[in-house]
């Protein structure tokens, strides 16, 4: 009896151990939001002498002149606008591209593949001198239309990736009996492939919709134009011009990265589902 | 070049242990973890001009949270300037850094830990074993090849890490934490030599496609 209660005892004071450690670490990581917060509802005065969390009186008017005057309500509009646009791109694009890959013979499509698979290789560093150039010589450079262009482009390959593996399991009697129904093969890929491959299209949506509205290095290079920005961009260029204007700063964090936060949490599954596949994939 | 170095491998050693200790420490039979899960993977969905905005401003020399607090508890020698010390703002960077990025490395070795199967360990435990063998029996040989996975990944996610850099010191002071695709983007934006900065990115680009290249070869030699 001793030495059961003895183990058990050693159980608990483990776990409470492993606990502490992973209490203290999740709350490092919550921490700078909490702070980020509490700093965007202080006044421009209280912001360098109140160390406290939660502000006694809460300014929300800092998000008020944030939207306005920081200019973070056009930079959001445009962020959203974006990142909409091209997660629809990606969706038709790719899974009518890995559909075909999957299912349709025709010369050639081997080695296209592989050009998009290797094109998930290059790192964009490698590649947005070149990119500049192009958009430059096209008339495509501070426009929004060559920026979606290129974060389709940015997300195609692993998409399609995530998708041909999709659809080369997919059993192929369902399309036979489309065929016979009298189904297009474009029917067929929107009547019958695209509702069953709903759970990857999520895994798809959700990855490279926190991409498009996270990405900075191409919306930096390609816009100079403030009207266009997205949110990124205009955080650091906010930054960079007011630097001492902490609060109205603070908020447009918030602005920024509330949405990705909540959108995080009630898609978790498929981000987590998406990040242990990704890495497979590289 | 060497900058991108020192983060690497700060980021190698310390984020990667800290996930592993931390995926290691999910795995048992605990409550809560997936809330802790959900928690640790945060950071790595903020973007990178977020991440170091807000930490900037903690790590403000003259208004930051942590210096205050550390004068607060009477630790005033132990405050800096941590972002424009030059002989601090490297290993700072690195830090946030791996702060923002080890929930990546967490999420993979926990799938890997995971497909350990459990009798492996019934196995043991009748044999005789206590937690420390099967752990360096099991446990270890069977994440070393996702522990060279997340290497890879870590490398790869760092030799970028430079939209961090921009936001929390802008490659400054004077150069002190200057990384190869600033440098890039500098030869561009600052001095519109773009041949240079071509052969910057050509550079560069291949070292990073030879570290996928191993990467790739390797994924493929192995099956989750």
């Amino acid at each position: 009896m001793k030495t059961s209660a003895y183990y058990k005892s050693k159980k608990v004071a483990i776990n409470l151990l492993v606990h502490l450690f992973l209490i203290s670490v999740a709350i490092t990581c919550i921490f700078p939001l909490i702070w980020m917060i509490g700093s965007s509802l202080k006044t421009q005065e209280t912001i360098f002498r109140d160390m406290s969390l939660i502000p006694h009186k809460l300014h929300f008017e800092n998000y008020y002149l944030a939207w306005t005057e920081g200019g973070f309500g056009k930079y959001f509009l445009n962020s959203i606008f974006y990142t909409v646009s091209v997660v629809f791109g990606i969706i038709i694009i790719s899974s009518m591209a890995a559909y075909a890959f999957s299912r349709l013979k025709f010369p050639g499509r081997n080695i296209l593949f592989v050009m998009f698979m290797a094109a998930m290789m290059i790192p964009i560093p490698g590649s947005f001198v070149p990119l500049y150039i192009l958009l430059n010589k096209l008339h495509l450079r501070d426009t929004a239309i060559g920026y979606i262009l290129c974060m389709v482009n940015v997300g195609l390959s692993t998409s399609i990736f995530l998708l041909k593996t999709f659809f080369d399991k997919m059993p192929k009697e369902l399309e036979d009996a489309a065929r016979i129904d009298g189904c297009s093969k474009l029917g067929i890929w929107w009547h019958v492939a695209l509702p069953l491959a709903k759970p990857v299209l999520a895994v798809v949506v959700v990855f490279n919709a926190l991409n498009v509205w996270n990405e900075y290095i191409l919306a930096l290079i390609i816009f100079d134009n403030p009207h266009l920005m997205p949110l990124q961009v205009g955080l650091a260029r906010f930054g960079g011009e007011f630097i001492t204007r902490y609060p109205l700063l603070m908020a447009g964090l918030t602005i920024t990265a509330l949405p990705i936060i909540l959108v995080y949490i009630f898609m978790q599954k498929y981000i987590v589902k998406g990040v242990t596949q990704g890495a497979v994939v590289g | 070049m060497l900058n991108a170095s020192y983060i690497t491998v700060i980021a190698l050693v310390f984020q990667n242990a800290l996930a592993f200790l931390l995926a290691w420490a999910c795995d048992r039979e605990i409550r809560a973890k997936n809330w802790y899960r959900v928690i640790f993977f945060i950071p790595p969905v903020l973007s990178e001009v977020v991440v170091g905005l807000v930490w900037k401003w903690i790590l403000d020399g003259n208004y930051g949270l942590l210096n205050g607090w550390l004068n607060a508890v009477g630790l005033s020698g132990w405050a800096h300037n941590w972002l424009s010390d030059p002989n601090l703002a490297l290993t700072t960077v690195s830090v946030v850094h791996c702060w923002k990025g080890f929930g990546w490395g967490f999420l993979i070795f926990l799938a890997g830990l995971q497909t350990i199967p459990r009798e492996l360990y019934e196995a043991a435990r009748v044999d005789g074993a206590n937690a420390w063998v099967a752990f360096k029996n099991i446990t270890i040989p069977m994440m070393i090849p996702v522990a060279v996975l997340v290497a890879i990944l870590t490398i790869l996610g760092t030799m970028q890490a430079f939209v961090l850099i921009i936001a929390m010191t802008g490659g400054g002071p004077a150069y002190h934490t200057q990384v190869p695709v600033l440098r890039i983007l500098g030869s561009i934006q600052g001095s519109s030599r773009f041949g240079y900065a071509c052969a910057q990115g050509i550079v560069f680009g291949v070292v990073l496609i030879i570290i996928s290249f191993v990467q790739y070869r390797f994924s493929r030699s192995r099956k989750y």
